[in-house]
């Protein structure tokens, strides 16, 4: 009987084991794949289409500029995230798990469905392709030089455990890493990071990562503050970054 | 004691794909819904915006190194000549700007105030100060509102999501409240949504009929409220049902909807969607 046991859970557990973290984290099917591989196929354009999926991202982004501002930049006191910058694989990523209310965020969640993105841009569609070139769109457009940072007394304990816990997913620079889908961190503001750390702790992000929330498991409030205060103030490659805080975003006006 | 560690994973897978499969079968459903309930924000005004382009490329960091052409080139631009049309710029309300970027209203509610997506109140020509008064009340959490199915919060909540920050502190101020109610007040309100398919003219008549007690109130057609009080004609239908069994049902107990409860009191859902079928295709734009 307990040999029986044995093995049923043995087999049970290796199957659940291989599959239950990565399902819950980054669950493929559906439209985000399919956004993805028609990113994917962006790169083999001709400059005519590529100019042509341009205009399309500038039409569907217009809807989002409400909120984003049209240069994706957000707002320091960390209600709107900025999003310029960001990897286009990403932002599908997160638009898919706002959508599937992995993300609890009633007020951005009408404008991650698909009925509305046709609503906003009904020339491009609501489907994949759409989300797949406002996501190129918005990597593409430069990011604030200017963002907000938090109280700046505790950055060498910031840098310190920035090295030990997050450089092997989101990178030396918190530049992330796009086919992995770990996002572009540095140069967020400061008050969206530490919302977002918080809620990725506490399990209120039912998509955050398990191994990230294992690795920051046991980081006090004092902690939290220092690596997120050390991360607004990494600075982006400076060709991916607007040359003026007052620059304003010409696709629009 | 391995077994039940086992156990409980596999539960929690379970209970994974169920969410999973769950969240599929909402995406379907979005995918596929024929209603298209809700309207466009322009954000296909192909004119003058995208003049401005190829400016653009220099400062576009991945896009430099390829010869891409101007975007100006495009059919749907050689087509639209109302940029060159356009007169010089004329002096523009402060509440305007307002609206289009600290308070993210263009969002939610239309360009201009006319358009709203999903079920959100159009607010074009909306009374001025009834309008201070709402807005100061979602901020505050006062109004509340009913819960919304798809989001499982109360349906002001997103509203407030983008007026108050994440600290509690509002994003904007008495001053431009009053600004933003000054200038959507004398905005064209909004055309009738048209349904697919007419409602039934019984349901109208009888919408009509249950709309007589409410005249001393709102109004001849619901066009001619007392001072301070909602223009309701010509609303969305979803949003005046919704909002009549909120008041009903004191989901929604703010400002003044207390003077309003012995009218909707008791009245059914059934009698509720004749009068907003009723409401809805009333043109505030004809006299
Ligand atoms: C009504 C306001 C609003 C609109 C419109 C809006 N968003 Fe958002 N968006 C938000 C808010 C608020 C958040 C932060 C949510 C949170 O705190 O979890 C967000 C978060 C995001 C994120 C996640 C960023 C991150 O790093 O975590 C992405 C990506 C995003 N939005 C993309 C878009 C795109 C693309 C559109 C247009 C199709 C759009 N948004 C339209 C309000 C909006
Ligand atoms: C095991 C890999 C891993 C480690 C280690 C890790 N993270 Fe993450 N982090 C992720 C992933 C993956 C996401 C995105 C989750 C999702 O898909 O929504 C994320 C999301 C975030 C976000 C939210 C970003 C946004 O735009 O919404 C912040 C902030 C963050 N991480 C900070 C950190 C910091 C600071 C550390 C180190 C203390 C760290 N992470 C360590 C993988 C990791
Ligand atoms: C994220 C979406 C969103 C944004 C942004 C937003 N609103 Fe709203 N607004 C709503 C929703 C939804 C309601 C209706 C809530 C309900 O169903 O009870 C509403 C209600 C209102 C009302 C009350 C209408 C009535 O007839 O009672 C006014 C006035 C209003 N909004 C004005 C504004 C202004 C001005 C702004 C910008 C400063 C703004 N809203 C930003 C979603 C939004
Ligand atoms: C005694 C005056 C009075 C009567 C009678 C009355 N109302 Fe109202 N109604 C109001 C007031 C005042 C409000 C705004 C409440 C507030 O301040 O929040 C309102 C709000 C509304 C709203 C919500 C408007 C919006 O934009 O959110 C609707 C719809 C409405 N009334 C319909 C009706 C109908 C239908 C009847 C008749 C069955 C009726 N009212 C009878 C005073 C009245």
């Amino acid at each position: 009987m307990t040999k029986l046991k044995l093995i049923l859970g043995g087999a049970l557990a290796a199957g659940i084991l291989a599959s239950a973290p990565v399902m819950a984290w980054n669950e493929g099917g559906g439209e985000k794949d399919e956004a993805t591989k028609i990113y994917e196929t962006f790169k083999k354009k001709t400059p005519e289409e590529l100019a042509k999926i341009r205009k399309d991202g500038i039409a569907v982004y217009e809807i989002c500029s409400a909120c984003h501002l049209t240069e994706g930049w957000g707002s320091k006191d960390g209600t709107f995230p900025q999003i310029s910058g960001q990897p286009a694989t990403v932002i599908i990523k997160q638009l898919a798990d706002i959508r599937a209310k992995n993300r609890d965020n009633p007020t951005m969640y009408p404008f991650a469905l698909p009925k509305e993105i046709k609503n906003a841009a009904p020339e491009v569609g609501g489907g994949p392709y759409a989300i797949a070139a406002v996501a190129r769109y918005i990597e593409n457009i430069p990011m604030n030089p200017d963002p907000g940072v938090g109280a700046g007394t505790d950055l060498e304990h910031g840098a310190k455990l920035y090295k030990d816990n997050c450089v092997k997913c989101h990178g030396e620079n918190g530049e992330g890493h796009k086919t992995k889908f770990f996002p572009l961190i540095q140069g967020q503001h400061y008050k969206y990071l530490l919302r977002q750390f918080e809620w990725i702790r506490d399990g209120k992000r039912r998509n955050a990562n398990p191994d990230m929330i294992k690795q920051i498991n046991g980081f006090t409030e004092k902690d939290m503050k220092a690596v997120v205060d050390y991360v607004s103030r990494m600075k982006p490659a400076s060709d991916k970054v607007a040359k003026s805080k007052d620059w304003l975003n010409p696709d629009y006006d | 004691m391995h077994f039940f560690r086992f156990a409980g994973q596999f539960a929690i897978a379970l209970i994974i794909s169920i969410l999973g499969i769950y969240a599929i079968s909402v995406l379907v459903d979005v995918a596929y819904d024929p209603t298209g309930s809700s309207e466009i924000i322009q954000a296909n005004n192909t004119g003058d915006k995208m003049a401005a382009a190829p400016s653009k490329q220099a400062s576009q960091p991945v896009e430099v190194a390829k010869p891409v052409p101007a975007v100006a080139n495009t059919p749907t631009q050689a087509t639209t000549p109302v940029a060159a049309a356009k007169p010089k710029k004329k002096k523009r309300h402060p509440g305007r700007k307002i609206y289009l970027r600290k308070g993210a209203c263009a969002a939610c509610h239309g360009r201009k105030g006319q358009r709203a997506i999903s079920y959100y109140p159009a607010i074009a020509g909306q009374d001025k100060k009834y309008m201070i008064a709402q807005i100061k009340d979602i901020m505050s959490g006062k109004r509340k509102g009913g819960i919304d199915a798809d989001t499982g919060h109360h349906r002001t909540e997103s509203m407030r999501g983008a007026l108050v920050n994440p600290e509690g502190a509002f994003r904007i101020t008495n001053d431009d409240i009053v600004q933003l109610a000054s200038w959507l007040k004398d905005l064209p309100p909004a055309k009738p949504k048209i349904p697919e398919t007419p409602y039934p003219a019984e349901n109208i008549a009888t919408g009509k009929k249950l709309f007589k007690k409410c005249v001393s109130c709102h109004g001849k057609e619901g066009r001619k409220p007392l001072k301070g009080y909602p223009f309701i004609a010509g609303q969305k239908r979803e949003y005046i049902f919704m909002q009549l069994v909120d008041i009903r049902d004191k989901a929604r107990s703010n400002g003044k909807s207390k003077l309003m409860l012995p009218f909707v009191k008791k009245l059914s859902n059934e009698q509720i969607a004749m009068i907003a079928e009723y409401l809805s295709q009333i043109d505030r734009s004809k006299k």
